[in-house]
């Protein structure tokens, strides 16, 4: 078991023959993915790294039984080629592209919460089950195979806390990039429910920061619902209100919503622990699991 | 991407949203010669992109051409909240027997795009629904049914049915919506709209601001993208396909990664340290990153520079190239600090050591020495 992904997960990679998706199946079935299929208009028939390459995600369905997408689409195509994900019956797609308009992404996330898809990103490095299944570009050897789940609105940030991790001896189950955009396909409060029902996860890490309101959300609901402990390190303390800090969804409004201080007391208030500095979280997850 | 009040009325007007018969001056000679041929009091409003501008004295009223052009003359060249004011909007005083709010924007929780109403307009909508929750309607949409008919009978209740006018009122409301969803609006608002004497409706102030995400497909809005506005570094920067975000401390700070160059400022600041300019740079190759350094090091608040790279799709030892590359380009005593982790990271070390500079693995290490060596030069 794990989150979301796993052995049984088969993959179809759209936009697999451009730069980007060529490059990164190419590595993500050396670590291990199973890369059942590719998609681009107008090249069904070909091959490449010995996976067929179908001209919509119907016909590779069909042929493969592929049963999850990621998108090395540019963010023009972003919302059709989720949309097409989604209508082909995928219960989960990754998104990796920068700079989506926030319109798209509202329509697309109305779209996969009718169809009970999970939609991952944009803005996402991906997520990976360390050992049994890799969609996305994360530098893969930081990684150990392990209990403790990680979400984070920021790639580095994940990479880092997974680097701590594994140097402190923690394994991971499953790290999800939710990222940094204004409306994520999947937010922290989304994907919690997950954690708390997979056997293999013990722990909980979530990486926020400055934004919205999605950190007082998964404060509310591990209250409520969650037997499992959570660690959460908040990034952007310091920003000035009103300045969007590289991640389009990191801002703090005009008016201070979104501000870092407001997040960590809603997090300490729910009994979530909460790190100083990104390098006390393997030491906070210890404490939580009592070891 | 904000805009200017004009800017966004000639949008609604080009969309059917009445607005008033209005023009925009430059000089105090060009107001006067306006007004005089209005002949009727008028509103001058100072074009600036803070809020509040009434209240801060950027609206004024005048009653005949010589005194608009005082006034012009006064507020030409001013500063409102620290803006300049280089352009001002003129146009007849309106008669006005009610004014409304209407905006619609996203709210990010609910993943929904939300209208928002209320017959208190003119006002700040904020202190409104703090104060009179009551005099609120919020409408969310389906992004796949959008505006429907039905959505205008949710404000019924706030406005009279039997008004002359009220399917221009509905009509607005329609048309904002498609504004909203056309150019790609983070939010879009009128206020105050206003009910006039003569029972038409008018949009008084408007205010829309795009999804910078958007600017690939927003050619029109783009137009009235205002260059000079923007910081000149964080402009240098875009140029070069980064982003960056100009603040008002010493160090400059190259970081790859939105998230891990905030918790790098954040962690500056815990040791004291204030930064002066972040910069991502993505999986930058070290043309790229020369380019980078070459960015942050003209502004002249710079003392030094600090590096932080967590190697994924970026690599150590080619970021370690192109600031070793630099070395000749920068200031005199201008301290440099790297800290190095991920992919390649033992040969980008290497690299770095080999010239003499700082480089570390460790971020906290990294971050005491740019702090302290920034203090000693400044000494």
């Amino acid at each position: 078991m794990s989150v979301l992904v796993d052995k049984n997960t088969k993959l179809i990679v759209q936009g697999m023959t451009g730069r980007e998706g060529s490059f990164h199946s190419l590595i993500m079935m050396e670590y291990g993915t199973n890369i059942v299929a590719g998609v681009t208009p107008g090249k069904g028939g070909q091959e490449l790294h010995s996976v067929p390459i179908y001209n919509s995600v119907c016909d590779a369905i069909k042929e493969t039984n592929g049963n999850a997408s990621i998108l090395f689409v540019p963010q023009k195509f972003t919302k059709e080629a989720i949309l097409e994900a989604i209508d082909a019956g995928l219960k989960l797609v990754v998104t990796v592209a920068d700079g989506v308009p926030f319109h798209d992404m509202l329509f697309c996330c109305d779209y996969a919460k009718k169809h009970d898809c999970v939609l991952i990103g944009p803005n996402t490095s991906g997520l990976i089950s360390p050992k049994k299944c890799k969609i996305g570009f994360m530098p893969h050897a930081l990684y150990k195979q392990g209990s403790i789940g990680v979400m984070s609105r920021s790639g580095t940030l994940s990479y880092e806390t997974a680097n701590n991790l594994t140097k402190a001896g923690l394994g991971q189950s499953t790290v999800i990039g939710v990222g940094g955009d204004m409306v994520p396909g999947s937010t922290f409060i989304d994907l919690l429910p997950l954690y708390e029902e997979d056997p293999e996860t013990e722990a909980v890490v979530i990486i926020g920061e400055i934004g919205g309101n999605d950190e007082e959300m998964a404060a509310e609901y591990a209250k409520n619902n969650l037997t499992k402990p959570i660690i959460a390190f908040i990034v952007g303390n310091t920003a000035p209100a009103g300045k969007t800090m590289g991640h389009a969804g990191a801002i703090i409004s005009e008016s201070g919503e979104g501000n870092a201080e407001d997040k960590k007391e809603a997090l300490k208030e729910a009994g979530v622990y909460v790190a100083e500095k990104i390098t006390d979280v393997p030491d906070l997850v210890k404490k939580a699991l009592g070891r | 991407m904000k805009m200017y009040e004009y800017e966004v009325k000639k949008i609604f007007q080009k969309e059917g949203i009445p607005i008033p018969d209005e023009h925009v001056v430059v000089t105090s000679d060009e107001a006067f010669e306006f007004v005089k041929n209005i002949g009727k009091e008028v509103v001058i409003k100072s074009q600036v992109h803070v809020g509040g501008r009434g209240k801060a004295g950027g609206i004024k009223f005048a009653s005949t051409a010589d005194e608009a052009k005082d006034m012009a003359k006064e507020l030409l060249g001013s500063k409102l909240k620290g803006e300049m004011i280089k352009k001002l909007l003129i146009y007849a005083k309106q008669s006005i027997k009610q004014e409304f709010y209407i905006g619609i924007t996203l709210d990010r929780s609910r993943k929904k795009s939300v209208l928002i109403f209320s017959p208190s307009g003119g006002m700040d909508i904020e202190e409104v629904s703090k104060k009179y929750p009551e005099r609120i309607e919020k409408i969310y949409f389906d992004p796949i049914l959008g505006f429907q008919g039905y959505h205008f009978n949710c404000i019924l209740k706030f406005v009279d049915p039997n008004l002359a006018n009220i399917k221009q009122l509905k009509k607005i409301m329609y048309e904002l919506y498609k504004i909203y969803e056309k150019y790609d609006c983070m939010i879009v608002e009128i206020n105050p709209l206003a009910l006039l004497e003569n029972d038409e409706f008018m949009a008084i102030d408007g205010k829309l601001q795009m999804d910078d995400n958007a600017k690939y497909r927003q050619e029109e809005l783009m137009k009235y993208w205002d260059e000079a506005k923007e910081d000149p570094i964080e402009l240098d920067a875009q140029r070069a396909g980064f982003t960056a975000i100009k603040m008002k401390g010493n160090i400059a700070v190259i970081s790859n990664g939105a998230g891990l160059g905030m918790s790098t400022i954040d962690l500056l600041q815990k040791y004291g340290g204030e930064p002066a300019s972040l910069l991502d740079c993505g999986a930058a190759n070290q043309d790229k990153i020369l380019k980078a350094i070459e960015i942050l090091t003209k502004d002249q608040n710079a003392k030094g520079i600090l590096f932080n790279i967590m190697g994924g799709l970026a690599r150590c030892d080619e970021i370690a190239r192109g600031i070793v590359r630099s070395l000749g380009d920068l200031p005199k005593n201008f301290p440099t600090v790297c800290r190095l982790q991920g992919t390649n990271v033992e040969e980008g070390l290497n690299i770095l050591r080999e010239k003499d500079l700082n480089a570390v693995d460790n971020l906290e290490d990294a971050i005491k020495k740019i702090v302290s060596d920034v203090n000693e030069e400044a000494k």
